[in-house]
């Protein structure tokens, strides 16, 4: 019963048009990052979404942002993804990862960015890419990132930057 | 290295079809405070059944008790606030509850929450004289009302599942007695009715109805089963078993003072003792201070009550003392 109480005076009064209109972009794009390829971001959003509407009353504005909240949604969503199916590249891009680690800068010259980045993306660990999707899909801050990863703040941008070294190393 | 890798290609918005596809669906499902109530009790219930189930420890042999043995709860009660640290917060949230005891919880029955529009309707629906503030902050109107339904749940020990429970949350050195398996413990969560304020941008819920009843076995020892209850909630373990045994918990009634409060004392409204816990509303997203919030607690003649604002206290206190 106390749980309850707790719940009660915690409970977040949410305006769900302004969260969808503020947030279906970010964690879209969080996914665009994390997964490449549309068709998976958009199942991934909507996964997320009615997972935090079906789950509303369990968040708790004492345990942060609701956005902090709504990215951890999102990215158990990615890792319940990843594990579901055997990693799957877009017929387009296959070719073009086939032949990246050869010669990516030659390969992947006369690509759009887009289908560059989402290529190298892949490359990266399962931790880079997801803090590059925070951080750049959903346009995180990495104080914010350090919270929704349990990370401390110095560390996030520390992987940042490595993982973006590398990026730039293939790009 | 050819250029500069472009970090922002891959952003954009998503598909208009896509995003008006989903907040259909979103707008299909229900929403708002009726929400089902097998959720609310399950929840309920599951909370209590860590709290009961993991502190049941019974006194004597035998446990076959009937239900006209059965000790009847929070009857008359009184607030104790235990402060709650984030990391306990955490470590009790991060539990997945529902899979750990709730096929061991039995809703018996289940009622939604209704709307009304007048006292005369909240005092049939509940079947309680309902009691309103005559005196208001300047400029508060009253802006909704609603009964919540009856519910009541069976909760069934299950000592395996309760020691997972226990060391899940590193409070291992607490023993379940395997006697408790299959025992069972009975919560019923009377009408209440929720009354709605809004002063400007400021609200209030106003709360009231007769406490909860948790019925056990005879013979449940209340004070290693509070014991328990404090544990989980952070207190330490010497700390937890002096301050256990020395309140009498058919009456008392726990409330965790959650982190984001910044301070509680007890206060008294008319004569009845109650507790306020007050603390900061942050912008969720910048966690800027935008104003204060409280919570006023109380008891009386078997009710309780309980008014949640973003009001000034004093407006708040004056509201409580005006019930009539």
């Amino acid at each position: 019963m106390p749980g309850r109480i707790v719940r009660w005076i915690s409970r977040e009064e949410i305006n769900w048009d302004e969260v969808y209109a503020e947030q279906l972009p970010r964690v879209f794009n969080f996914f665009r990052y994390r997964c490449g390829n549309v068709a998976d971001a958009e199942d991934l959003t909507s996964i997320t979404f009615e997972k935090a509407w079906r789950g509303r009353d369990r968040y708790r504005r004492d345990k942060g942002a609701f956005s902090t909240w709504l990215y951890t949604i999102a990215r158990n969503a990615a890792v319940d993804h990843y594990r579901a199916r055997a990693p799957v590249v877009p017929l387009d891009e296959a070719a073009l990862v086939a032949t990246l680690a050869a010669t990516p800068e030659d390969q992947t010259a006369g690509r759009s960015d887009a289908a560059r980045l989402a290529v190298l993306l892949q490359t990266l660990s399962d931790r880079d890419r997801d803090l590059i999707a925070l951080k750049y899909g959903a346009e995180m801050s990495n104080r914010d990132i350090a919270h929704a990863t349990g990370l401390s703040e110095s560390n996030v941008g520390t992987i940042l930057h490595r993982a973006v070294q590398a990026l730039r190393e293939k790009w | 290295m050819a250029s500069e890798p472009n970090l922002d290609a891959l952003r954009g918005q998503p598909d208009q079809e896509f995003a008006d596809r989903l907040r259909a669906r979103l707008r299909q499902q229900p929403r708002g405070r009726t929400r089902p109530a097998r959720g609310v009790l399950t929840k309920l219930a599951a909370g209590v059944a860590v709290a009961a189930g993991i502190g049941f420890a019974l006194t004597i042999p035998t446990v076959r008790a009937k239900a006209s043995s059965f000790l009847a709860l929070f009857r008359e009660v009184s607030f104790v606030a235990v402060p709650v640290s984030p990391g306990e917060v955490e470590r009790v949230n991060g539990l997945d509850l529902e899979h750990l005891i709730g096929d061991r919880v039995q809703v018996l029955e289940q009622n939604a929450s209704v709307d009304v529009t007048s006292r005369e309707q909240a005092s049939q629906a509940s079947g309680f004289t309902v009691v309103l503030p005559t005196v208001l902050p300047e400029g508060a109107v009253q802006t909704a009302m609603s009964v919540g339904g009856r519910n009541v749940a069976r909760i069934t020990a299950d000592t395996t599942r309760l020691k997972q429970v226990l060391g899940a949350l590193g409070l291992s050195d607490l023993e379940v007695p395997d006697e408790l398996d299959g025992e069972t413990a009975m919560i019923t969560v009377s009408p209440m009715v929720l009354t709605g304020y809004e002063q400007g941008e400021r609200k209030a819920s106003f709360i009231q109805g007769p406490m909860p009843e948790v019925l056990m076995p005879a013979g449940v020892d209340l004070a290693q089963l509070g014991e328990i209850g404090l544990r989980v909630l952070g207190m330490p373990a010497d700390e937890a078993r002096t301050f256990a045994k020395s309140v009498d918990w058919r009456t008392t009634f726990l409330v965790p003072v959650p982190p984001m409060a910044t301070r509680f004392r007890q206060t008294l409204v008319g004569a009845s003792r109650g507790i306020v816990i007050e603390g900061p509303i942050r912008d969720p997203e910048t966690k800027a201070e935008k104003g204060n919030w409280n919570l006023l607690l109380w008891s009386q003649s078997g009710r309780v009550y309980g008014i949640r604002s973003t009001m000034r206290l004093s407006d708040v206190m004056a509201m409580a003392n005006s019930l009539q």
